[in-house]
Protein backbone atom coordinates (compact mmCIF):
# COMPACT_ATOMS: atom_id res chain seq x y z
CA UNK A 1 0.00 0.00 0.00
CA UNK A 2 1.57 3.28 -0.76
CA UNK A 3 0.17 6.38 0.30
CA UNK A 4 0.63 10.36 0.13
CA UNK A 5 2.10 12.49 -3.15
CA UNK A 6 5.17 11.42 -2.82
CA UNK A 7 4.49 7.99 -2.71
CA UNK A 8 6.28 6.98 -0.04
CA UNK A 9 5.91 2.92 0.52
CA UNK A 10 3.99 3.46 4.07
CA UNK A 11 2.72 -0.43 4.01
CA UNK A 12 4.08 -3.41 2.31
CA UNK A 13 2.31 -7.09 2.24
CA UNK A 14 0.18 -6.43 5.21
CA UNK A 15 -2.16 -9.14 5.46
CA UNK A 16 -4.25 -9.43 8.66
CA UNK A 17 -7.38 -10.96 10.01
CA UNK A 18 -9.16 -9.89 13.13
CA UNK A 19 -12.01 -12.01 14.34
CA UNK A 20 -14.98 -10.23 15.74
CA UNK A 21 -14.63 -9.61 19.70
CA UNK A 22 -11.12 -9.74 19.17
CA UNK A 23 -8.21 -7.16 21.21
CA UNK A 24 -5.51 -6.98 18.50
CA UNK A 25 -2.77 -3.86 19.59
CA UNK A 26 -0.33 -3.04 17.00
CA UNK A 27 2.98 -2.41 18.21
CA UNK A 28 6.45 -1.64 16.63
CA UNK A 29 8.68 2.01 16.32
CA UNK A 30 7.70 5.04 15.27
CA UNK A 31 7.31 5.34 11.37
CA UNK A 32 6.47 1.92 11.07
CA UNK A 33 2.95 2.82 10.01
CA UNK A 34 0.89 1.14 12.71
CA UNK A 35 -0.78 4.44 12.76
CA UNK A 36 -1.84 4.28 9.03
CA UNK A 37 -2.78 1.28 9.17
CA UNK A 38 -5.48 1.70 11.54
CA UNK A 39 -6.26 4.54 9.63
CA UNK A 40 -6.63 2.72 6.53
CA UNK A 41 -8.67 0.26 8.51
CA UNK A 42 -10.51 3.35 9.33
CA UNK A 43 -11.38 4.84 6.02
CA UNK A 44 -9.65 8.00 7.38
CA UNK A 45 -7.57 7.23 4.05
CA UNK A 46 -7.24 5.49 1.41
CA UNK A 47 -4.82 2.31 0.31
CA UNK A 48 -3.23 2.58 -3.31
CA UNK A 49 -3.33 -1.50 -3.64
CA UNK A 50 -4.86 -3.79 -1.71
CA UNK A 51 -8.33 -4.20 0.11
CA UNK A 52 -10.10 -3.93 3.87
CA UNK A 53 -12.85 -5.24 4.04
CA UNK A 54 -15.01 -5.18 7.44
CA UNK A 55 -17.71 -8.28 8.38
CA UNK A 56 -18.05 -8.50 4.23
CA UNK A 57 -18.09 -4.46 3.71
CA UNK A 58 -15.41 -2.29 2.50
CA UNK A 59 -13.80 0.34 5.25
CA UNK A 60 -15.86 2.99 3.28
CA UNK A 61 -18.97 1.25 3.76
CA UNK A 62 -18.08 0.07 7.01
CA UNK A 63 -17.35 3.79 8.19
CA UNK A 64 -20.73 5.35 6.18
CA UNK A 65 -22.27 2.43 8.63
CA UNK A 66 -20.85 3.59 11.25
CA UNK A 67 -19.48 0.57 12.61
CA UNK A 68 -16.10 2.44 13.68
CA UNK A 69 -15.72 4.31 16.87
CA UNK A 70 -12.35 6.19 17.08
CA UNK A 71 -10.39 7.19 19.56
CA UNK A 72 -7.61 9.54 18.53
CA UNK A 73 -3.75 10.19 20.41
CA UNK A 74 -5.47 13.26 22.32
CA UNK A 75 -8.87 13.44 23.69
CA UNK A 76 -10.14 16.20 20.96
CA UNK A 77 -13.19 17.15 23.26
CA UNK A 78 -14.82 20.65 22.19
CA UNK A 79 -14.71 22.98 24.97
CA UNK A 80 -17.89 24.48 24.51
CA UNK A 81 -19.72 21.43 25.27
CA UNK A 82 -20.08 19.88 28.59
CA UNK A 83 -18.20 16.12 29.48
CA UNK A 84 -22.17 14.92 28.37
CA UNK A 85 -22.96 16.82 25.60
CA UNK A 86 -19.40 15.93 23.76
CA UNK A 87 -20.47 12.15 24.89
CA UNK A 88 -23.88 13.06 22.64
CA UNK A 89 -22.18 14.89 19.73
CA UNK A 90 -22.46 11.58 17.70
CA UNK A 91 -25.83 10.72 18.97
CA UNK A 92 -26.97 14.38 17.85
CA UNK A 93 -25.06 13.68 14.06
CA UNK A 94 -27.12 10.37 13.88
CA UNK A 95 -30.26 11.88 14.74
CA UNK A 96 -31.07 10.17 18.04
CA UNK A 97 -33.90 11.44 20.34
CA UNK A 98 -32.69 13.77 22.74
CA UNK A 99 -33.87 11.51 25.76
CA UNK A 100 -32.05 8.25 24.35
CA UNK A 101 -28.85 10.05 23.72
CA UNK A 102 -28.95 11.79 27.79
CA UNK A 103 -29.51 8.56 29.17
CA UNK A 104 -26.83 6.43 26.76
CA UNK A 105 -24.32 9.41 27.40
CA UNK A 106 -24.98 9.13 31.27
CA UNK A 107 -24.85 5.32 31.27
CA UNK A 108 -21.13 5.51 29.56
CA UNK A 109 -19.83 7.94 31.87
CA UNK A 110 -21.07 6.16 34.45
CA UNK A 111 -19.34 3.30 33.08
CA UNK A 112 -16.07 5.29 33.10
CA UNK A 113 -16.33 6.68 36.59
CA UNK A 114 -17.44 10.15 35.45
CA UNK A 115 -20.94 10.34 36.18
CA UNK A 116 -20.66 13.29 38.53
CA UNK A 117 -18.66 14.88 36.03
CA UNK A 118 -21.10 15.19 33.12
CA UNK A 119 -21.78 19.25 33.46
CA UNK A 120 -18.34 19.67 33.66
CA UNK A 121 -16.33 21.58 31.00
CA UNK A 122 -13.43 19.32 29.09
CA UNK A 123 -10.93 21.70 30.18
CA UNK A 124 -11.80 21.46 34.58
CA UNK A 125 -10.68 17.38 33.89
CA UNK A 126 -7.27 15.99 33.97
CA UNK A 127 -5.76 14.47 30.52
CA UNK A 128 -6.89 11.11 32.44
CA UNK A 129 -10.29 11.62 32.83
CA UNK A 130 -10.50 13.46 29.06
CA UNK A 131 -9.40 10.41 27.60
CA UNK A 132 -11.90 8.80 29.47
CA UNK A 133 -14.67 10.65 28.24
CA UNK A 134 -13.43 9.95 24.79
CA UNK A 135 -14.02 6.47 24.98
CA UNK A 136 -17.02 7.04 26.20
CA UNK A 137 -18.06 9.34 23.27
CA UNK A 138 -16.68 6.56 21.21
CA UNK A 139 -18.45 4.18 22.30
CA UNK A 140 -22.00 6.11 21.97
CA UNK A 141 -22.99 4.99 19.06
CA UNK A 142 -22.50 1.41 19.94
CA UNK A 143 -19.92 0.72 16.89
CA UNK A 144 -18.68 -3.03 16.36
CA UNK A 145 -15.02 -2.07 15.80
CA UNK A 146 -13.18 0.51 18.56
CA UNK A 147 -10.24 1.61 16.67
CA UNK A 148 -7.87 3.62 19.44
CA UNK A 149 -4.68 5.25 18.74
CA UNK A 150 -1.90 5.63 21.46
CA UNK A 151 -4.88 6.38 23.51
CA UNK A 152 -3.16 6.47 26.69
CA UNK A 153 0.26 7.96 25.49
CA UNK A 154 0.46 10.84 26.99
CA UNK A 155 -0.54 9.91 30.29
CA UNK A 156 1.47 8.72 33.57
CA UNK A 157 2.04 5.34 33.96
CA UNK A 158 -0.27 4.91 36.69
CA UNK A 159 -3.18 6.65 35.18
CA UNK A 160 -2.13 4.48 32.04
CA UNK A 161 -2.40 0.76 34.38
CA UNK A 162 -5.36 2.19 35.82
CA UNK A 163 -7.13 2.97 32.48
CA UNK A 164 -5.70 -0.20 31.02
CA UNK A 165 -7.66 -2.15 33.51
CA UNK A 166 -10.65 0.14 32.71
CA UNK A 167 -10.73 -0.59 29.26
CA UNK A 168 -10.15 -4.31 29.53
CA UNK A 169 -13.65 -4.18 31.73
CA UNK A 170 -15.70 -2.11 29.23
CA UNK A 171 -14.17 -4.32 26.31
CA UNK A 172 -15.47 -7.55 28.36
CA UNK A 173 -18.74 -5.89 29.18
CA UNK A 174 -19.34 -4.77 25.56
CA UNK A 175 -17.88 -7.34 23.37
CA UNK A 176 -16.43 -5.19 20.89
CA UNK A 177 -13.38 -5.36 18.76
CA UNK A 178 -10.59 -3.34 19.65
CA UNK A 179 -7.70 -2.35 17.23
CA UNK A 180 -5.69 -0.45 19.54
CA UNK A 181 -2.17 0.99 18.29
CA UNK A 182 0.34 1.83 21.07
CA UNK A 183 4.58 1.69 21.59
CA UNK A 184 4.41 0.27 25.15
CA UNK A 185 5.11 -3.28 25.09
CA UNK A 186 3.26 -4.07 28.60
CA UNK A 187 0.30 -2.74 27.84
CA UNK A 188 -0.25 -4.24 23.83
CA UNK A 189 0.86 -7.29 26.36
CA UNK A 190 -1.40 -7.04 29.51
CA UNK A 191 -4.65 -5.86 27.02
CA UNK A 192 -4.84 -7.92 23.85
CA UNK A 193 -5.56 -11.16 22.75
CA UNK A 194 -3.52 -11.00 19.97
CA UNK A 195 -0.03 -8.37 19.52
CA UNK A 196 0.66 -8.01 16.21
CA UNK A 197 4.59 -6.77 15.98
CA UNK A 198 5.54 -4.41 12.83
CA UNK A 199 8.55 -3.44 11.09
CA UNK A 200 9.08 -0.01 9.58
CA UNK A 201 9.98 1.24 6.00
CA UNK A 202 8.20 -0.35 4.64
CA UNK A 203 5.85 -1.20 7.57
CA UNK A 204 5.51 -4.44 7.43
CA UNK A 205 3.77 -7.56 9.62
CA UNK A 206 6.55 -9.28 11.44
CA UNK A 207 5.11 -11.42 14.23
CA UNK A 208 1.33 -12.00 15.44
CA UNK A 209 1.62 -13.26 19.09
CA UNK A 210 -0.90 -14.91 20.56
CA UNK A 211 -1.47 -13.96 24.56
CA UNK A 212 -2.33 -16.44 26.17
CA UNK A 213 -3.52 -15.27 29.73
CA UNK A 214 -7.09 -15.67 30.88
CA UNK A 215 -9.25 -12.84 31.66
CA UNK A 216 -10.10 -11.21 33.50
CA UNK A 217 -6.88 -9.62 33.63
CA UNK A 218 -6.02 -7.77 36.94
CA UNK A 219 -2.97 -6.16 39.15
CA UNK A 220 -2.06 -9.53 39.44
CA UNK A 221 -1.89 -10.59 36.10
CA UNK A 222 0.62 -8.32 35.98
CA UNK A 223 2.86 -10.24 38.39
CA UNK A 224 2.76 -13.75 36.27
CA UNK A 225 5.90 -15.01 35.21
CA UNK A 226 3.74 -15.55 31.90
CA UNK A 227 3.13 -12.03 31.44
CA UNK A 228 7.06 -11.37 31.91
CA UNK A 229 7.89 -13.97 29.25
CA UNK A 230 5.38 -12.59 26.62
CA UNK A 231 7.09 -9.09 27.43
CA UNK A 232 10.46 -10.44 26.83
CA UNK A 233 8.99 -12.34 23.70
CA UNK A 234 7.79 -9.16 21.97
CA UNK A 235 10.93 -7.21 23.32
CA UNK A 236 12.87 -9.68 21.47
CA UNK A 237 10.84 -9.37 17.95
CA UNK A 238 10.84 -5.44 18.05
CA UNK A 239 14.76 -5.80 18.69
CA UNK A 240 15.73 -8.07 15.93
CA UNK A 241 14.63 -5.59 13.33
CA UNK A 242 17.20 -2.98 14.56
CA UNK A 243 19.44 -5.98 13.70
CA UNK B 1 -1.32 11.15 42.86
CA UNK B 2 -0.11 14.65 41.68
CA UNK B 3 1.54 17.63 43.65
CA UNK B 4 0.05 20.81 41.78
CA UNK B 5 0.59 24.27 42.33
CA UNK B 6 -2.52 26.60 42.64
CA UNK B 7 -2.54 30.12 43.47
CA UNK B 8 1.15 30.15 43.58
CA UNK B 9 0.72 27.33 46.96
CA UNK B 10 1.31 23.91 46.56
CA UNK B 11 -1.73 21.60 46.68
CA UNK B 12 -1.64 17.33 46.24
CA UNK B 13 -4.19 15.99 43.73
CA UNK B 14 -5.49 12.32 43.15
CA UNK B 15 -3.63 12.33 39.45
CA UNK B 16 -6.95 10.79 37.62
CA UNK B 17 -9.68 11.78 40.00
CA UNK B 18 -8.97 15.09 40.36
CA UNK B 19 -10.11 14.90 44.10
CA UNK B 20 -7.90 17.33 46.62
CA UNK B 21 -5.47 15.23 49.27
CA UNK B 22 -4.17 17.82 50.84
CA UNK B 23 -3.76 21.52 50.01
CA UNK B 24 -3.16 24.23 52.69
CA UNK B 25 -5.26 26.18 53.98
CA UNK B 26 -6.92 28.10 50.92
CA UNK B 27 -8.09 31.81 51.51
CA UNK B 28 -11.53 32.51 52.94
CA UNK B 29 -14.04 33.77 50.63
CA UNK B 30 -14.07 36.82 52.21
CA UNK B 31 -10.12 37.80 51.65
CA UNK B 32 -10.73 36.31 48.07
CA UNK B 33 -13.24 39.07 47.69
CA UNK B 34 -10.82 41.56 49.18
CA UNK B 35 -8.00 41.28 47.03
CA UNK B 36 -10.88 41.56 43.67
CA UNK B 37 -11.80 44.81 45.82
CA UNK B 38 -8.25 46.17 45.87
CA UNK B 39 -7.50 45.11 42.19
CA UNK B 40 -10.71 46.97 41.07
CA UNK B 41 -9.41 49.87 43.02
CA UNK B 42 -5.96 49.78 41.83
CA UNK B 43 -7.14 50.11 38.27
CA UNK B 44 -9.43 52.84 38.99
CA UNK B 45 -6.65 54.93 40.40
CA UNK B 46 -4.81 53.90 37.64
CA UNK B 47 -7.74 55.16 35.69
CA UNK B 48 -8.05 58.43 37.88
CA UNK B 49 -4.16 59.12 37.38
CA UNK B 50 -4.13 58.84 33.72
CA UNK B 51 -6.77 61.00 32.86
CA UNK B 52 -5.44 63.70 35.94
CA UNK B 53 -1.97 63.46 34.15
CA UNK B 54 -3.71 64.24 30.41
CA UNK B 55 -5.39 67.40 32.05
CA UNK B 56 -2.42 68.50 33.27
CA UNK B 57 -0.23 68.41 30.27
CA UNK B 58 -3.26 69.54 28.09
CA UNK B 59 -3.85 72.64 30.61
CA UNK B 60 -0.24 73.30 30.34
CA UNK B 61 -0.15 73.19 26.39
CA UNK B 62 -3.10 74.85 26.21
CA UNK B 63 -1.99 77.88 28.66
CA UNK B 64 2.02 78.10 26.92
CA UNK B 65 -0.39 78.84 23.39
CA UNK B 66 -2.56 81.44 25.29
CA UNK B 67 0.38 83.06 26.20
CA UNK B 68 1.89 83.20 22.71
CA UNK B 69 -1.04 84.50 20.84
CA UNK B 70 -0.96 89.15 22.35
CA UNK B 71 -3.24 90.50 19.99
CA UNK B 72 -6.93 90.19 19.81
CA UNK B 73 -9.53 89.62 23.08
CA UNK B 74 -9.56 86.72 24.80
CA UNK B 75 -12.38 85.26 23.11
CA UNK B 76 -10.73 85.80 19.58
CA UNK B 77 -7.30 84.07 21.25
CA UNK B 78 -9.05 81.38 22.12
CA UNK B 79 -10.19 80.45 19.14
CA UNK B 80 -7.06 81.18 17.71
CA UNK B 81 -5.19 78.74 19.97
CA UNK B 82 -7.54 75.61 18.93
CA UNK B 83 -6.36 74.33 22.39
CA UNK B 84 -8.43 75.46 24.50
CA UNK B 85 -8.83 74.69 28.20
CA UNK B 86 -9.93 71.23 29.39
CA UNK B 87 -12.77 73.00 31.05
CA UNK B 88 -14.27 74.43 28.35
CA UNK B 89 -13.88 71.96 26.59
CA UNK B 90 -16.30 70.21 29.59
CA UNK B 91 -18.27 72.78 29.74
CA UNK B 92 -18.85 72.89 26.09
CA UNK B 93 -20.12 69.21 26.02
CA UNK B 94 -22.66 70.08 28.79
CA UNK B 95 -23.78 73.21 27.34
CA UNK B 96 -24.62 71.36 23.98
CA UNK B 97 -25.54 68.06 25.20
CA UNK B 98 -29.08 67.60 23.58
CA UNK B 99 -27.40 68.28 20.08
CA UNK B 100 -23.97 66.48 21.00
CA UNK B 101 -25.47 63.32 22.50
CA UNK B 102 -28.30 63.42 19.79
CA UNK B 103 -25.60 63.11 16.92
CA UNK B 104 -24.02 60.43 18.88
CA UNK B 105 -26.79 58.00 19.26
CA UNK B 106 -27.60 59.31 14.80
CA UNK B 107 -23.72 57.94 14.28
CA UNK B 108 -23.40 55.22 16.25
CA UNK B 109 -26.63 53.36 15.42
CA UNK B 110 -25.59 53.75 11.61
CA UNK B 111 -22.12 52.20 12.42
CA UNK B 112 -23.81 49.43 14.16
CA UNK B 113 -26.25 48.91 11.25
CA UNK B 114 -23.26 48.85 8.79
CA UNK B 115 -21.25 46.85 11.43
CA UNK B 116 -24.30 44.41 11.14
CA UNK B 117 -24.58 44.19 7.71
CA UNK B 118 -20.52 43.86 7.12
CA UNK B 119 -20.36 40.95 9.64
CA UNK B 120 -23.30 39.03 8.09
CA UNK B 121 -21.88 39.23 4.56
CA UNK B 122 -17.86 38.85 5.61
CA UNK B 123 -19.17 35.65 7.13
CA UNK B 124 -21.23 34.42 4.77
CA UNK B 125 -17.99 35.40 2.02
CA UNK B 126 -15.82 33.59 4.52
CA UNK B 127 -18.15 30.37 4.60
CA UNK B 128 -18.40 30.32 0.87
CA UNK B 129 -14.46 31.03 0.68
CA UNK B 130 -13.54 27.84 3.05
CA UNK B 131 -16.18 25.90 0.80
CA UNK B 132 -14.65 25.85 -2.67
CA UNK B 133 -11.18 26.49 -2.74
CA UNK B 134 -11.63 28.27 -6.27
CA UNK B 135 -13.55 31.18 -4.71
CA UNK B 136 -10.98 31.99 -2.11
CA UNK B 137 -8.61 32.28 -4.94
CA UNK B 138 -10.16 33.96 -6.89
CA UNK B 139 -11.78 36.58 -4.55
CA UNK B 140 -8.93 36.95 -2.05
CA UNK B 141 -6.74 39.03 -4.15
CA UNK B 142 -9.63 41.68 -4.64
CA UNK B 143 -11.01 41.52 -1.16
CA UNK B 144 -7.44 42.23 -0.09
CA UNK B 145 -7.42 45.37 -2.84
CA UNK B 146 -10.78 46.54 -1.57
CA UNK B 147 -9.13 47.74 1.47
CA UNK B 148 -6.20 49.45 0.16
CA UNK B 149 -8.69 52.40 -1.03
CA UNK B 150 -8.89 54.80 1.50
CA UNK B 151 -12.31 55.71 3.05
CA UNK B 152 -11.87 59.73 2.46
CA UNK B 153 -11.55 59.52 -0.84
CA UNK B 154 -13.92 56.63 -1.13
CA UNK B 155 -16.66 58.27 0.51
CA UNK B 156 -17.04 61.26 -1.71
CA UNK B 157 -17.75 58.81 -4.64
CA UNK B 158 -19.99 56.84 -2.64
CA UNK B 159 -21.98 59.91 -1.89
CA UNK B 160 -21.94 60.75 -5.60
CA UNK B 161 -23.77 57.53 -6.26
CA UNK B 162 -25.61 57.16 -3.47
CA UNK B 163 -26.48 60.66 -2.51
CA UNK B 164 -28.53 59.37 0.86
CA UNK B 165 -26.90 60.16 3.74
CA UNK B 166 -27.73 56.66 6.11
CA UNK B 167 -27.63 54.81 3.45
CA UNK B 168 -23.64 56.43 2.61
CA UNK B 169 -23.02 55.70 6.35
CA UNK B 170 -24.47 52.46 6.66
CA UNK B 171 -22.23 51.11 3.25
CA UNK B 172 -19.34 52.10 4.63
CA UNK B 173 -19.18 50.79 7.64
CA UNK B 174 -20.49 47.68 6.41
CA UNK B 175 -17.69 48.11 3.78
CA UNK B 176 -15.15 48.57 6.52
CA UNK B 177 -16.95 45.53 8.75
CA UNK B 178 -16.50 43.04 5.88
CA UNK B 179 -12.70 42.86 5.52
CA UNK B 180 -11.58 42.02 9.07
CA UNK B 181 -14.33 39.77 9.49
CA UNK B 182 -13.78 38.02 6.44
CA UNK B 183 -10.34 36.81 6.77
CA UNK B 184 -10.17 36.38 10.29
CA UNK B 185 -12.75 33.62 10.00
CA UNK B 186 -11.56 32.12 7.23
CA UNK B 187 -8.51 31.31 9.61
CA UNK B 188 -11.44 30.34 12.02
CA UNK B 189 -12.82 27.58 10.23
CA UNK B 190 -9.73 26.17 8.60
CA UNK B 191 -8.18 26.27 11.93
CA UNK B 192 -10.25 22.64 13.39
CA UNK B 193 -7.54 19.91 14.20
CA UNK B 194 -7.05 17.27 11.80
CA UNK B 195 -8.10 14.94 14.53
CA UNK B 196 -11.29 16.19 15.45
CA UNK B 197 -12.40 16.26 11.68
CA UNK B 198 -11.15 12.79 11.95
CA UNK B 199 -13.57 12.23 14.62
CA UNK B 200 -16.58 13.71 12.01
CA UNK B 201 -15.85 11.24 9.53
CA UNK B 202 -15.97 8.15 11.53
CA UNK B 203 -19.33 9.47 12.47
CA UNK B 204 -20.20 10.11 8.94
CA UNK B 205 -20.84 13.14 9.61
CA UNK B 206 -21.92 15.38 6.27
CA UNK B 207 -20.36 18.72 5.63
CA UNK B 208 -23.16 20.89 6.96
CA UNK B 209 -23.19 19.41 10.16
CA UNK B 210 -18.92 19.33 10.34
CA UNK B 211 -19.66 23.24 9.75
CA UNK B 212 -22.37 23.22 12.72
CA UNK B 213 -21.29 21.00 15.18
CA UNK B 214 -17.09 21.63 15.11
CA UNK B 215 -16.40 24.30 12.17
CA UNK B 216 -18.85 26.94 13.43
CA UNK B 217 -17.82 27.06 17.04
CA UNK B 218 -14.32 27.39 16.36
CA UNK B 219 -14.29 30.16 14.38
CA UNK B 220 -16.20 32.73 16.72
CA UNK B 221 -13.87 33.57 18.67
CA UNK B 222 -11.99 34.45 15.52
CA UNK B 223 -15.39 36.22 14.71
CA UNK B 224 -15.35 38.28 17.68
CA UNK B 225 -11.26 39.23 16.92
CA UNK B 226 -12.72 40.67 13.82
CA UNK B 227 -15.66 42.58 14.89
CA UNK B 228 -13.42 44.36 17.86
CA UNK B 229 -11.20 45.72 14.91
CA UNK B 230 -14.62 46.65 12.90
CA UNK B 231 -16.19 48.43 15.64
CA UNK B 232 -14.01 51.35 15.53
CA UNK B 233 -13.43 51.27 11.60
CA UNK B 234 -17.36 50.97 11.40
CA UNK B 235 -17.55 53.95 13.61
CA UNK B 236 -14.68 55.92 11.53
CA UNK B 237 -16.27 55.23 8.61
CA UNK B 238 -19.57 56.27 9.57
CA UNK B 239 -18.01 59.58 10.91
CA UNK B 240 -15.97 59.79 7.48
CA UNK B 241 -18.88 59.69 5.46
CA UNK B 242 -20.85 62.22 7.69
CA UNK B 243 -18.48 64.93 6.87
CA UNK B 244 -19.75 64.54 3.08
CA UNK B 245 -22.77 66.39 3.86
CA UNK B 246 -25.86 65.56 5.83
CA UNK B 247 -27.66 66.54 8.58
CA UNK B 248 -27.10 64.78 11.38
CA UNK B 249 -24.39 62.64 13.17
CA UNK B 250 -20.80 63.71 14.98
CA UNK B 251 -19.12 64.05 11.50
CA UNK B 252 -22.12 67.10 10.46
CA UNK B 253 -21.40 68.69 13.72
CA UNK B 254 -17.41 69.00 13.48
CA UNK B 255 -17.29 69.42 9.65
CA UNK B 256 -19.99 72.41 10.13
CA UNK B 257 -18.02 73.97 13.46
CA UNK B 258 -14.78 73.85 11.09
CA UNK B 259 -16.71 76.12 8.34
CA UNK B 260 -18.19 78.56 11.15
CA UNK B 261 -14.92 80.34 12.63
CA UNK B 262 -17.11 81.51 15.47
CA UNK B 263 -18.12 77.52 16.20
CA UNK B 264 -15.09 77.40 19.17
CA UNK B 265 -12.26 75.00 18.81
CA UNK B 266 -13.69 73.53 22.73
CA UNK B 267 -16.82 72.43 20.60
CA UNK B 268 -15.00 70.59 18.57
CA UNK B 269 -12.66 69.39 21.03
CA UNK B 270 -15.58 68.19 22.91
CA UNK B 271 -17.16 66.53 19.73
CA UNK B 272 -13.68 64.76 19.19
CA UNK B 273 -13.54 63.52 22.55
CA UNK B 274 -17.56 61.80 22.30
CA UNK B 275 -16.64 60.25 19.18
CA UNK B 276 -13.58 58.57 21.10
CA UNK B 277 -16.20 57.57 23.88
CA UNK B 278 -18.84 56.11 21.57
CA UNK B 279 -15.90 54.13 20.00
CA UNK B 280 -14.89 52.54 23.14
CA UNK B 281 -18.45 52.16 24.66
CA UNK B 282 -18.74 50.05 20.76
CA UNK B 283 -15.73 48.18 21.91
CA UNK B 284 -17.14 47.12 25.49
CA UNK B 285 -20.30 46.13 23.86
CA UNK B 286 -18.77 44.00 21.47
CA UNK B 287 -16.57 42.47 24.18
CA UNK B 288 -19.38 41.91 26.71
CA UNK B 289 -21.04 39.98 23.53
CA UNK B 290 -18.07 37.85 23.31
CA UNK B 291 -18.33 37.15 26.66
CA UNK B 292 -21.89 36.05 26.82
CA UNK B 293 -21.88 33.88 23.48
CA UNK B 294 -18.37 32.42 23.25
CA UNK B 295 -17.40 31.81 27.26
CA UNK B 296 -15.54 28.84 26.54
CA UNK B 297 -12.67 30.59 25.60
CA UNK B 298 -8.89 30.08 28.02
CA UNK B 299 -9.16 34.13 29.01
CA UNK B 300 -13.03 34.22 30.72
CA UNK B 301 -12.36 30.45 32.18
CA UNK B 302 -12.26 31.46 36.04
CA UNK B 303 -12.70 27.65 37.08
CA UNK B 304 -9.11 25.79 37.31
CA UNK B 305 -8.21 22.28 35.92
CA UNK B 306 -9.11 19.33 39.07
CA UNK B 307 -5.96 17.52 38.12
Amino acid sequence: MRYGKTGVLALADVSLDVAPGEFISLIGPSGCGKTTLLRLIGDLMQPTAGNIRVQGKSAGDARRNRDYGLVPQAPTLYDWRTVVKNVELPLEIMNVPAHERQSRATDLLGMVGLREFATHFPWQLSGGMQQRVSIARALSFKPSILLMDEPFGALDEMTRERLNGELLNIWREIKTTIVFVTHSIPEAVFLSTHVVVMSPRPGKIEHIISVDLPYPRDVETREEPRYFELISQVREHLREMHQ
Amino acid sequence: MKLRAANGKLQVTDGDTGTTLAAPPSRDAGSRNFANLRSAMRSWIAHLLTIAVIVVIWQLVAWLRLKDLEEGTLAYRQQQSYLPYPHRVFLAFFENFDSFFGAGVVTFWNAFLGFLIGGVVGYALALLMSRAQWVARSFYIYIIGSQMIPVIALAPILYGIIREETLLKVTVAAYLTFFPVTVNVLKGLQSVEPRALDLMQSYAASNWETYRKVRIPVSLPFLFNALKIAATGSLIGAIVSELMGGNKGIGVLIISLQYNSYGGSDKLWALVIEAALVGVIFFGLVSLAERLLVPWQPEFRRTQRTG
